[in-house]
């Protein structure tokens, strides 16, 4: 499950922009496996880990590229589930599987289940949270430079 | 300097146009640097570090990145110039600054010289090349020929 998207013409922190989703992406619980920051590119993978959390259809690891300058980049975000090579998953979703989470939800707790967010379901909220974020530098930025240019004429 | 794009149902083998665009670098005599690749992402940089390269507006590095998968990815090309921090650099382009690239030039000859793609001219040629090399690994089926 991937999505994409060209952002043009916003001219945006992007530094600000990735420093404030990884803390999103921690807050989720998520473990930061890997993170390449360049001066253009910023690339995070993190995933959940612990037996407790493999549902099928739940979020398993995901990945975070933001590459290009503030005027023209890319957002890729990528969301892998547990068991998505399964043909149960792509209509089931929040199935457990029997024989690998049996234990875990007996470990975990029926409750537990429910409080796991389905992979397309995290997928399309945290990239509401990406657009967010953009849309919250783009204007905070523009408050930044009026606040500059107020204090220039006085 | 970037350029990005998105590609979408052209179902590509991401690994494979990686490393045609990789090959197509190390033809350019780029080195690279910095190769990370993931289920989903694949980002190098390669730098050109021969003496003789150093002319300012003459790209000087690279960074790209191919992420997503095969029938929506992004492709970001970023381009570094030497001398890009040089106020001249972004103006005249092909200048060739005499405190650091003067050996280059003696080193070179000035027909060396004219060999060199500024910066916006090899990203332009790097972004056509991943373009073609985009159709080439394209497994999309054709569209069906109408018979009249």
């Amino acid at each position: 499950m991937t999505r994409v998207q060209i952002l043009k013409g916003k001219n945006v922190d992007l530094g600000s922009i990735y420093k404030r989703l990884r803390r999103s992406i921690e807050d989720d619980n998520f473990n930061v496996t890997s993170d390449v920051v360049t001066e253009n590119v910023y690339h995070l993978r993190a995933e959940k880990t612990g037996l407790k959390n493999i549902i099928i259809g739940s979020v398993r690891d995901i990945e975070l590229v933001i590459a290009g300058d503030p005027s023209s980049f890319a957002i890729v975000f990528n969301v892998g589930a547990w068991g998505q090579n399964l043909s149960i998953t792509g209509s089931a979703g929040y199935i457990v599987a029997t024989l690998v989470e049996g234990p875990a939800i007996a470990w975990g707790g029926i409750a537990a289940a429910g409080s796991y967010v389905k992979a397309v379901a995290y997928e399309r909220d945290f990239w509401q949270t990406i657009m967010n974020e953009v849309d919250f530098q783009v204007k905070s930025d523009k408050k930044k430079d009026a606040k500059a240019e107020d204090e220039g004429v006085r | 300097m970037t350029k990005v794009m998105q590609i979408r149902k052209k179902n590509v083998d991401l690994a494979r146009l990686y490393a045609d665009v990789k090959d197509a670098l190390r033809k350019e005599n780029y080195k690279i640097i910095k190769d990370d690749v993931t289920g989903f992402t694949f980002h190098l940089r390669a730098i050109k570090t021969n003496v003789t390269r150093i002319i300012v507006g003459a790209a000087r590095d690279i960074e790209l990145v191919i992420a997503g998968e095969p029938n929506n990815f992004a492709v970001a090309i970023m381009v570094g110039a030497w001398g890009k921090n040089i106020a001249i650099s972004s103006v005249t382009g092909f200048v060739i600054a005499s405190a650091v690239a003067g050996p280059a030039l003696a080193a070179g000859t000035l027909a060396a010289a004219g060999s060199f793609l500024t910066a916006r001219a090899f990203e332009d040629k790097l972004h056509k090349d991943i373009e073609t090399l985009v159709e080439a690994h394209s497994m999309t089926e054709p569209a069906p020929q109408t018979s009249s």
